[in-house]
């Protein structure tokens, strides 16, 4: 199972118009695609410019492999007119879900950890990350994963981390203010402590989301 | 402060040569301080080591902010003060960085 995230901001500001494109290409049934959901970014996200407000986020699941997915000329149409700013192949490493009643925010956090980093630091800032769901309570279902780096992947990111929250204060509470955030994972980030690993450049979104994930779609995520 | 959030404190602790420790504590107050400050770290306090046999200095420096919100404020350009970390890390033996919560009394 493959499974991409795309970052999209439509040049003309028609970002209704690009997502009922992307949402049709499923029905459409031309494309092989398995699963997609098209959510635009809500006010309040943090992202290089391209990615953040106006853009939206497409995650699509397919049995195919990535360049068949993405150079399909069906996807090659859906996209005109629109400036992909990111595109990540996902490799998930670990994963949870948790039920819970939509409507809710999902919540991406994509992240570059520094290419001097050790593997051994790499691997420990993976578990304090798919540790968090333990500490913090607003955290549904989740998922962590590395972007797999192909030719399609784009923007340089490593690794995106994505969760569900029942609300929007669940991310901007006690996610934000979870002790173990702070004092633990945000470590990893600051740039200021000596270990840390990724770089400052973060692309921090959020999305309403109408459809949760299925424990069953976090079961097909591939562990490599 | 949000209520029920703990209090923040950062601790910096840096081992230095002996030879390096005065003027390194000179440029913390100097240059650093001020752009923590502006970033709402509170100085809370500076301490050294002073074994007479010893070459190293451990210096253990100690900020306070209100609560994790505050924290995370000045986070947003913490990146910025990168360079100044770099070139202690030239001369420092050891450094860590701790982010501790406050323990409230029983």
């Amino acid at each position: 199972m493959t499974t991409v995230l795309t970052i999209v901001r439509a040049r003309d500001g028609d970002v209704d118009a690009l997502s009922a494109r992307l949402r049709a290409l499923c029905a459409d049934g031309r494309a092989p695609i398995d699963g997609s959901r098209v959510e635009v970014h809500l006010p309040g996200v943090l992202a290089p410019a391209g990615l953040g407000v106006g853009a939206l986020t497409w995650e699509c699941t397919s049995d195919s492999p990535e360049p068949d997915l993405l150079g399909h000329a069906t996807v090659i149409k859906a996209l005109q007119g629109a400036e992909v700013g990111a595109c990540a192949h996902l490799v998930p490493l670990a994963s949870g879900y948790v039920e819970t009643a939509a409507p809710l925010i999902k919540r991406t956090l994509l992240l570059r950890v520094r290419t001097d980093a050790s593997t051994a630091a790499r691997e420990r800032f993976e578990a304090d990350l798919a540790a968090m769901p333990e500490h913090i309570s607003t955290i549904r279902s989740w998922r962590l994963s590395r972007i797999a780096g192909t030719a399609h992947d784009l923007g340089g990111w490593t690794h995106a981390w994505e969760q569900e929250f029942a609300s929007l204060e669940g991310l901007t509470g006690e996610y934000m203010t979870h002790p173990y955030h702070w004092t633990t994972v945000d470590a990893w980030f600051d740039a200021e402590v000596p270990d840390h690993i990724v770089e400052p450049a973060l692309a921090h979104l959020f999305t309403a989301r109408d459809v949760p994930w299925s424990r069953d779609e976090l079961a097909r995520s591939p562990t490599s | 402060m949000e209520a029920n959030a703990p209090g923040v404190a950062i601790l910096d602790r840096v081992r230095l040569p002996r030879g390096e420790a005065g003027s390194w504590i000179e440029r913390l107050q100097r240059e650093y301080r001020p752009s923590a400050e502006a970033r709402g770290l509170t100085f809370a306090g500076i301490w050294q080591t002073h074994a007479e046999d010893a070459g190293t200095v451990d210096v253990v420096v100690l900020w306070t902010l209100a609560g994790p919100r505050e924290f995370f404020g000045s986070r947003a350009t913490s990146h910025e003060a990168s360079t100044w970390w770099r070139e202690t890390d030239s001369i420092a033996l050891q450094r860590e960085r701790r982010v501790m919560q406050t323990i409230e009394a029983p």
